[in-house]
């Protein structure tokens, strides 16, 4: 086979090469004959993706893999001494995003399998993280139910975890419960001291990590429930 | 199957992230696409950086040149940014 690379490398992807065409997955060609895509990517308005997103769910993922994309996110962190940072570290990650349009979660795959039609749920390698994982959506996110709880506090919270897939059918992510007591309250996250926390989707039910941590960063955005127990 | 003549993508002073498209074959005759920052080159491999914490990789990826059916780089424009 001779190699593709001259007309690839030189020509952005915009341009309909052979090589490209030749790649387009079976899914796409029966987009294309739908009339819901048209050959040029710049034609797609907005408006015509959130119309295609109500009708049809899964070529509008599809729509979204054309792009690659460079996302940036936070994620929690566990700790086994006391020496936290100040701030939540930074991840940065290049991937085909799939998400569906207000959907909850933002799946991002760094290798996807284009030889047969495998579905879209399957994921080769990749993440998914909760859309207010985006940096630009974690900063100046506020929770009511901290404003009335008090440091010390034995709490409990329920919050979305970002996670690691390679060759599993996933596509929201992972749901954890945690106890512990209130540590700090920081402009971006909370600190939780002595957490008990497990995983309860998806099943089976788990500790996370197995091994019990000291101290565990919660960034605010991934909370979904914070509660003072007794 | 080989790719004789690979165009050397990772210029030792360029300071900017070199990102890149691979379309694999594996053993079995699949085919994958992969994405990625281009971290390392050298005759028989091309390392491909997936995800990175406070800037420093985590997660990568080493392919064997002689799976690469094509490869191709991505300029800046042509990424959406979902920060």
């Amino acid at each position: 086979m001779m190699p593709r690379m001259k007309a690839c490398s030189n020509e952005g992807t915009r341009k309909r090469t052979a090589s490209r065409s030749a790649a387009m997955t079976s899914q796409e060609v029966v987009r294309r004959a739908s009339g819901t895509l048209s050959s040029d990517p710049r034609s797609n308005s907005l408006s015509s993706r959130r119309r295609c997103s109500t009708v049809f769910s899964d070529f509008y993922y599809i729509e979204y893999m054309r792009n690659i994309s460079n996302i940036k996110y936070i994620d929690a962190s566990y700790f086994y001494q006391k020496n936290l940072p100040t701030k939540l570290p930074t991840y940065e990650a290049y991937g085909y995003v799939k998400k569906k349009y207000k959907d909850k979660d933002i799946v991002i795959e760094f290798i996807k399998k284009i030889s047969d039609n495998h579905g879209p749920k399957q994921i080769i390698k990749g993440l998914i993280i909760p859309a207010n994982a985006l940096v630009s959506a974690s900063k100046n996110f506020k929770i009511q139910e901290l404003r009335t709880i008090k440091k010390g506090s034995n709490v409990s919270v329920t919050w979305r975890d970002v996670v690691y897939v390679a060759n599993k059918p996933r596509i929201a992510c992972s749901i954890i419960y945690s106890e512990g007591i209130l540590e700090k309250i920081a402009g971006s996250y909370i600190v939780l001291k002595k957490p008990e926390t497990i995983k309860i989707y998806p099943l089976p039910i788990k500790n996370h990590p197995l091994k019990k941590p000291k101290y565990y960063m919660i960034p605010k955005s991934f909370i979904t429930e914070v509660r003072v127990i007794e | 199957m080989k790719i004789k003549s690979l165009p050397k993508f990772f210029p030792k002073n360029k300071k900017n992230n070199i990102i890149v498209e691979l379309t694999i074959l594996d053993d079995k005759k699949n085919k994958y696409k992969c994405t990625g920052v281009l971290m390392k080159e050298n005759n028989s491999v091309l390392r491909i950086g997936f995800n990175a914490r406070n800037n420093t990789v985590i997660d990568y990826l080493d392919v064997k040149i002689k799976q690469i059916l094509d490869i191709k780089m991505i300029k800046s424009k042509e990424i959406k940014n979902l920060r």
